[in-house]
């Protein structure tokens, strides 16, 4: 007993950090109860918790893809793959009960038999380790700390045992809880801070917390397809459907404008010259041999993994294939862009393109090409340009990585349908995956938030135009839907093109022989006698004006 | 058909609607006639709303030497000029009608998407390779002008009939803008957007609204000042050719008619 005592003790000594930020909170907690005891747990504050990463940095709210109107009393898929730290300030009083549990579920876990029924199955589930025993005599400021996946993993609520597993949110199980949910509807998990005697029967009044989660992104949007213009792509698509909660899309390119001459890449569009070339990333990964190696040890762990796991969350950028990542690489996001592209592998990994030299490249960018024609164009996603030529992104559709940063990005006007492609201006590794998006629901791991180019808040959008482009560079586009929870969903099947010179109506014109040339007055033969009439009138209208 | 032969035909076909109008009124009584007489309020100005398929005369331009790149750009159809003019009808010329200045704005716009450049050329002019790019192009013109507004309404005021012939003769110029997605086109250091200047003219008729519900009328007289409602239709000419000031105007004229409501006040 004077052990646990000194524990709990301990616990609300490293929680008095906690200083309440009052944000705004989408909804309040509601007590319940109706067991005897005279004990009572209260938020002293309509803002109940904070949230904190993995590191122990607080979210960041303003850099996080997470929407301002959860702040942050939901959980996203994001949320999950960082483990969110949840801290409680809570009021406790009365003092019958022997300790404090902490449980979760859809049902009212006050009820004895949701929690701990004989015969009966558990519909609740424990969240966190037991707090007390408690001794004091006055009210008291208690910090519990829950993690997002132990709340979220929704443990089998028919079996009638519920095995508290203390360190399962930082297990290698853990990142399960971020894909039990299957639908892309909001589900309510209550999370319950229940005083319980020694026989473990809630006691006075509880104190409960609704959580918002959502872990499944909307799909990719369909159809995207891209028409190109001077230093610019026109991007149009159709909406994935009636998606309950999509609220946007977020639009990557690759290469990312801002320097990038060469990259994306590189089209064979030579028939039977086996110039199937191609590079990964943007101007800084043009290098073509780690592109393509990178591919094809994507392309192997991917052909490996049961999980499909391939990409590093937390921001490791050289790292492939880490099992504590373990995020929704999609198990049908991959072959279904494959198929779409029209190159699917054999058995044995191979695709059916050419293994050429990857010269020939007709984009005229002289990128990176590498030698391709095996596995890793699968996870490349290679692109059919039509006449034998193909075009992949790394980055993109394949095992993306997530740098930390900041970015700055320009959001999109739909009602312009104009975005200028952001610029990258930093990369914080040490800040971990804050700036990174990590896509739910299938597709890649991530995308480097440098090649997102912009974002639409607006579900209805179809189209928007990249702008400041390179002409004769080809550009890789996908794009993403968003919904209210801020998950990022699996990119559409990826599209190329080249931004091309145009001839609008000016360059016709003038391209014709015209010669107007817009405001200049002068030259013409009545110059000088308009001049002279227009004075003239000026005169008499002055004179006219000073007669009495 | 000489004017006298077009004159007469028109007054027969403008006393047959008078008729029908004046039985109307009857039906109402000579008290209201009475009282119309004594509530109408000054009138001093115009306001007109104005809607025109307008199609500018751009490829006209000596220097394109026939080639046709608005034609080829945006094709053959008009679009829709929206404008207003304002009125003071500030001299009343008896047996006539009012004299005044008047100044006008409108605006339209041509859009499309821009084709790819081609390499190919027929007979010195740019043709289109069919392949139409993702990047918009268009071209947007204000027209102004400033103009001297003659309405003979006396057929109205002293006679009955409801119809104002007018004519309008004065100053024009248009602001005008080549943009593209991007914003204002530049080709060879040549900014798409400046102005030209010309002649406005006009010549039109407008029909006194006024006979279809006389009562209504007086009531909209009384309660906001407003004489009488047009409904007009107007031929336009707006000649921006430079008027001889301007060497190398591009010339967004044209010639269009204008329809549209006219409330004198």
């Amino acid at each position: 007993m004077p052990r646990r005592r000194l524990l709990f003790a301990c616990a609300c000594l490293v929680a008095t950090t906690f200083a309440p930020d009052g944000r705004a909170q989408t909804s309040s907690g509601s007590s319940s109860g109706g067991s005897t005891g005279t004990d009572s747990i209260n938020s002293p504050i309509p803002n109940p918790y904070r949230a904190l990463l993995e590191n122990g940095l607080e979210v960041d709210q303003t850099n996080n893809p997470r929407p301002q109107n959860l702040n942050p009393t939901g959980c996203n898929y994001l949320d999950c793959t960082q483990d969110l730290q949840l801290t409680f300030p809570l009021v406790y009083s009365g003092f019958s009960a022997d300790h404090i549990e902490v449980w979760a579920g859809t049902v009212d876990c006050t009820q004895d038999n949701n929690r701990t029924g004989t015969g009966v199955p558990h519909l609740c589930w424990q969240v966190s380790g037991s707090t007390g025993p408690l001794y004091a005599t006055a009210a008291v400021t208690i910090y519990p700390v829950i993690y997002a996946r132990d709340v979220l993993r929704y443990e089998n609520p028919g079996l009638t045992v519920q095995p508290y597993q203390p360190s399962f949110h930082s297990s290698s199980e853990g990142p399960s809880a971020c894909r039990v949910q299957t639908s892309d509807a909001e589900v309510d998990i209550t999370v319950y801070f229940i005083p319980v005697n020694s026989s473990y029967a809630a006691v006075g009044t509880a104190y409960s917390w609704v959580l918002h989660s959502d872990l499944v992104a909307p799909p990719a949007p369909l159809n995207v397809t891209l028409s190109p213009g001077d230093t610019l792509l026109k991007a149009t698509w159709e909406s994935p459907g009636n998606d309950p909660d999509l609220v946007g899309f977020a639009i990557y390119a690759d290469p990312p404008a801002g320097g990038a001459t060469t990259g994306g890449c590189s089209c064979g569009n030579a028939p039977g010259s086996g110039a199937n070339s191609y590079a990964g990333g943007d101007a800084s990964s043009v290098e073509s041999d780690a592109a393509v190696s990178r591919c094809m040890e994507a392309a192997a762990e991917g052909a490996t993994s049961e999980d499909g796991a391939v990409a590093d969350a937390e921001g490791d950028t050289s790292t492939l294939a880490d099992s504590d990542l373990d995020v929704a690489m999609s198990e049908a996001s991959l072959p279904e862009a494959s198929t779409e592209a029209g190159v699917m592998p054999d058995s044995g990994g191979k695709v059916g393109v050419d293994s050429g030299s990857g010269s020939g490249s007709s984009s005229g960018s002289g990128s990176s090409s590498g030698t391709v024609g095996d596995a890793g164009m699968m996870n490349c996603n290679p692109i059919n340009m039509g006449g034998g030529g193909l075009c992949a992104s790394f980055a993109l559709t394949s095992g993306g990585f997530t740098i930390g940063g900041t970015t700055t990005t320009t959001t999109g006007d739909a009602s312009s349908d104009v975005a200028i492609i952001p610029v990258t201006t930093g990369d914080d590794s040490s800040t971990g995956a804050e700036g990174g998006v990590t896509l739910a629901g299938g597709g890649i791991a991530s995308i480097d938030p440098k090649y997102k180019a912009a974002e639409i808040d607006d579900k209805t959008a179809t189209q928007i135009t990249l702008t400041g482009l390179t002409n004769g560079l080809n550009y890789v586009v996908v794009v993403t839907s968003i919904d209210g929870s801020g998950n990022v969903g699996p990119v559409s099947t990826p599209t190329c093109l080249q931004p091309e010179p145009t001839d609008d109506y000016w360059k016709t014109y003038k391209k014709d022989g015209g010669t107007a040339s817009g405001c200049a007055l002068g030259g013409g033969t009545g110059a000088p006698v308009f001049a002279m009439g227009i004075a003239a009138a000026a005169a008499a209208l002055a004179r006219r004006r000073r007669r009495p | 058909m000489t004017p006298r032969r077009f004159v007469a035909p028109a007054i027969g076909l403008a006393c047959v609607l008078l008729a029908g109008s004046s039985r109307a009124q009857e039906d109402r009584g000579e008290s209201l006639s009475a009282h119309h007489k004594s509530y109408e309020s000054p009138q001093n100005f115009a306001i007109e709303i104005r809607l025109s398929p307008y199609l500018p005369g751009v490829d006209s331009d000596p220097s394109l030497h026939g080639c046709t790149p608005f034609t080829d750009i945006f094709g053959k159809s008009p679009s829709f000029m929206v404008g207003a003019e304002f009125d003071w009808q500030a001299v009343r010329i008896k047996h006539l009608g009012t004299i005044g200045p008047g100044v006008g704005i409108g605006t339209v716009s041509f859009s499309a998407a821009a084709p790819n450049t081609s390499a190919n050329a027929t007979g010195g002019c740019i043709s289109a390779n069919g392949s139409l790019s993702g990047e918009q192009t268009s071209l947007t013109i204000y027209p102004m002008y400033a103009v001297a507004v003659l309405r003979a309404d006396a057929l109205w005021k002293e006679a009955g009939v409801p119809f104002v012939p007018y004519a309008k003769l004065g100053y024009g110029s248009a602001f005008w803008q080549a943009s593209n997605t991007l914003g204002t086109s530049k080709y060879a250091g040549s900014v798409g957007q400046g102005y030209t200047i010309g002649t406005a003219f006009a010549i039109g008729l407008s029909f006194n609204l006024n006979v279809f519900d006389d009562y209504a009328a007086r009531n909209f007289d009384e309660g906001m000042g407003v004489n009488s409602t047009y409904l007009f239709a107007e031929w336009t000419d707006l000649n921006l050719n430079g008027l001889w000031v301007q060497s190398d105007p591009l010339r967004v004229g044209g010639t269009s008619w204008t329809f549209g409501l006219d409330w004198e006040f």
